[in-house]
């Protein structure tokens, strides 16, 4: 049969609508993956490259002056390795996630239009949503599996509850990632966006809620909790 | 009064010193980048001079709270005077790495914005040098910025602090000239964050936050061949008043990045619009 | 006739094996229209730059204004105004900045461009939008705004790369209503385009390019003479039946053409050939009978193949 008298037999012989229903979430995620694919070397040196720059530096680095002012009492009772570890790993989840929502979501909407295209097919907007949300947080641990193992080998986990941690990473990721694909969908002029949530939220965030030491009493910053749990899992 | 017109004004440069590239005129590129910044939001210029503030915070009161004093060549300061000249250094190298890197690969690629300005008379150096100066117009605010946070933390120990300034102007056209230049031959995004992925562990590594001595000597002597290293020792340097022969080379590698930088750049753009 | 303004012999751009511009020569003189015609990779735009000083030939010689652009590029670039393929406006900033910014990257002084920019707002119908910033323009009027830019140094020649390429047909008929009042004030124009109604409208001469060679030269008029019919005969017969019915009406005319969806007839006069057919049975689907058009011409000349 040539292309043109397919066309007017019509999709509905072809298109399977209760699939597309049930599973059309998976078929986002999907595609979301097979973009992914394209930068697997980058996301696989990345994973692996980012922990260890961290952990060199400003673990073993700094630590290394934090240690030997600290002596045995160490910073809450273990070594600086072990008190920043989980902190770099929860932060990590967090960053990740919100990056592997936030860019496809403007990608989808303001760049190519992907979203359009996918939602010109009987796929659902929240479908769309699903699907992205789906992929980051595989995408995520993935990256907070990486995370883990480099912890482990660095010597920075001490408890045997250490493994809790990878879970508690996730919920933070998810959490995060869940609101900033919310916010990310509103976007309307995305240069300001960037800079606005990179510098004034993410970074702040990152740099005041005891990821790089204690805090005491700005414990009311929702990811200080995150990376307490994630810390009480690992010491 | 007699307009010179376009045409005067071109062949007035006949028989002057590199004729085919410069025609004399940084200033409208200048122009051009400040028109552009004034419509600009404000809040994104705010955001390049916060970023190195609230590191100081964080590192130097935060987790230099867990450090107590540190020594440098036998002066005992405090952790936040120790890595404020790293910090200042280093943003100087951002903002004049942003500006030359992703801005000029967004402009030739993107905007084509320098295939605007190279169909008029202008010359390839006119462009490269009019964005260097506006990037170093820029990391002179950031400096000036840092500084009126610093100073009055009691982080700059001597006079010769003041020089930091200029110091933070000079590196940031090094870094400039030179990231200009290897952007003009990028040809993919991909490509383009190689230079992320050099740049994060030049600034974990050079020396801001711990004294490489901590390293074995061959990683020592890689550092040392780095150009951020140059950088925050030179400010340190200056910051802390121990100003001597070291001081002259760090400002002579940054002279020749410069040299180098602006050489490649105006033969890299003059290949890419006018061949 | 003053000496012409351009003069193009042999030149030459070649990319590697791959050779853009092969041996070509024309002229171009003061007050002219020039156009450049072809499909997509025929040259044109090469060409183009290579008149603009922007881009360096790899053989021949090339001469505007008497001088040689590869030596003296900033001095030619000077009296030409140039109006790329696709916009590159400064989308950072206004309207009036993007004029006062491109007269200052040519040194004119402040009040000189200040002065202009009333002019070419004016000319470009851009009054209102004055302050507006050029990415919230339509197509037509970021276009109209790319000439206005173009004329801010009063060149000699303006320079146009598929001028209306995108645009609505208001849009093009308010673009070519300007383009002419340039003509008739003597700019010398030079100009590509594939639209055919385009070149029929502006150009005074052009030269058809493909594959980097130049196919033929001439008024439009005088191309239509030279390569075609007065007139064509368009039939459609449905798509299984063209093809055994150009066979029979093959010796109806002086020149017939098979495509996929139907059969053109080159003919002085279209009616008669019409009727002729009609009577001798044929009955096709539709027909048409027309003027041909500098179209035909292109396409005889360059082919129907796609060219990507």
């Amino acid at each position: 049969m040539s292309i043109y008298e397919r066309t007017r037999k019509g999709s509905l012989t072809l298109v399977d609508t209760k699939r597309i229903h049930r599973f059309g979430a998976l078929f986002v995620s999907e595609s979301r993956f097979k973009h992914m694919a394209k930068w697997l070397n980058g996301i696989i040196t990345q994973a692996i490259a980012n922990p260890l720059l961290y952990l060199l530096s400003v673990g073993v680095g700094i630590g290394s002056l934090v240690d030997a002012n600290q002596g045995s009492r160490g910073v809450d009772g273990v070594p600086y390795l072990t008190f920043l570890g989980p902190a770099l790993l929860a932060s990590t989840a967090i960053q990740g996630a919100i990056d592997e929502v936030v860019m496809p979501t403007l990608q989808g909407f303001k760049w190519n239009k992907n979203f359009f295209a996918m939602n010109a097919t009987p796929l659902t907007g929240k479908q769309i949503a699903n699907g992205v949300y789906i992929a980051a947080l595989v995408r995520v641990a993935f990256t907070v599996a990486i995370y883990w193992i480099l912890l482990f080998f660095f010597g920075a986990l001490k408890a045997g509850t250490a493994w809790l941690a990878i879970a508690v990473a996730m919920f933070a990721g998810a959490a995060f990632g869940a609101m900033m694909l919310a916010i990310a969908g509103k976007v309307v002029k995305e240069d300001f966006f960037f800079s606005i949530l990179g510098r004034f939220i993410i970074m702040p965030l990152f740099l005041f809620s005891g990821t790089f030491y204690p805090t005491l009493n700005n414990a009311d910053i929702p990811s200080t909790n995150w990376m307490d749990l994630t810390a009480l899992a690992c010491h | 009064m007699i307009t010179k017109s376009a045409v005067a004004i071109a062949e007035s440069r006949i028989g002057k010193p590199l004729e085919k590239y410069f025609a004399g005129r940084v200033n409208s590129p200048l122009e051009r980048s400040w028109l552009a910044f004034k419509s600009s939001t404000w809040i994104i210029v705010l955001s390049g001079f916060l970023e190195p503030v609230l590191f100081l915070f964080s590192f130097g009161f935060g987790v230099g709270s867990l450090i107590g004093g540190m020594t440098s060549n036998g002066q005992t300061i405090s952790y936040a005077a120790y890595i404020a000249p790293g910090l200042l250094a280093t943003s100087a190298m951002n903002g004049a790495v942003y500006d030359s890197t992703w801005n000029v690969f967004w402009k030739i690629n993107e905007s084509k914005l320098y295939q605007s300005m190279l169909a008029t008379s202008l010359g390839a150096l006119d462009v490269a040098l009019g964005e260097i100066a506006w990037a170093l117009f820029r990391g002179l605010i950031y400096a000036l910025g840092f500084m009126a946070v610093v100073t009055p933390l009691g982080l700059v120990t001597s006079w010769w602090g003041l020089l930091a300034i200029p110091a933070a102007v000079l590196i940031a056209f090094g870094f400039a000239s030179f990231g200009m230049a290897i952007t003009s031959y990028m040809k993919s995004y991909q490509q383009m964050n190689m230079i992320n992925i050099f740049m994060l562990p030049m600034f974990l590594f050079s020396g801001s936050f711990f004294p490489i001595s901590v390293y074995p000597q061959f990683i020592q002597w890689i550092i040392q061949a780095l150009p951020l290293w140059h950088a925050i020792s030179l400010v340190r340097g200056i910051m802390l008043g121990q100003v001597g022969i070291a001081t002259l080379i760090h400002i002579l590698y940054f002279v020749a990045m410069i040299c180098l930088g602006l050489f490649f750049t105006t033969k890299r753009l003059t290949a890419l619009f006018l061949r | 006739m003053s000496s012409p303004l351009i003069v193009a012999r042999q030149l030459t751009k070649t990319y590697g094996e791959f050779t853009a511009v092969d041996h070509i020569d024309f002229d171009v003189a003061k007050g002219e229209s020039f156009g450049l015609l072809g499909p997509n990779g025929a040259g044109k735009s090469t060409t183009m730059r290579m008149i603009g000083a922007t881009l360096q030939r790899t053989s021949g010689e090339l001469t505007i204004l008497g001088k040689d652009p590869e030596k003296l590029g900033p001095q030619i670039r000077a009296h030409l105004g140039v109006v790329p393929q696709q916009d590159n406006l400064d989308g950072e900033l206004t309207v009036t900045e993007n004029l006062y910014i491109y007269g200052r990257y040519f040194g004119l002084s402040k009040k000189f461009i200040k002065n202009k920019i009333e002019e070419l707002l004016e000319f470009a119908q851009l009054e209102e939008k004055r302050n507006v910033k050029v990415d919230a323009l339509s197509g037509g009027m970021k276009r109209r705004l790319t000439i206005a830019r173009g004329l801010v140094s009063e060149p000699e020649i303006l320079m146009l790369d598929e001028p209306t390429t995108g645009l609505d047909p208001q849009a093009r008929h308010i673009l070519w209503d300007r383009l002419f009042r340039l003509k008739e004030l003597g700019v010398t124009l030079l100009l590509t385009t594939h639209f055919m109604d385009e070149a029929e409208q502006l150009c005074g001469r052009l030269i058809v390019m493909d594959k980097g060679k130049i196919m033929a030269e001439g008024s439009p008029a005088e191309l239509i003479r030279k390569y075609s019919t007065k007139e064509v005969v368009e039939l459609r017969f449905g798509s299984e039946k063209n093809a055994e019915m150009a066979e029979k009406l093959h010796d109806t005319c002086d020149h017939i053409e098979q495509l996929p969806d139907r059969i053109l007839l080159y003919s002085d006069d279209g009616e008669t050939l019409l009727s002729n057919i009609m009577s001798g049975g044929a009955h096709p689907i539709t027909s048409l009978v027309r003027r041909t058009s500098l179209e035909d011409v292109f396409l005889k000349l360059t082919g129907r193949s796609l060219v990507e």
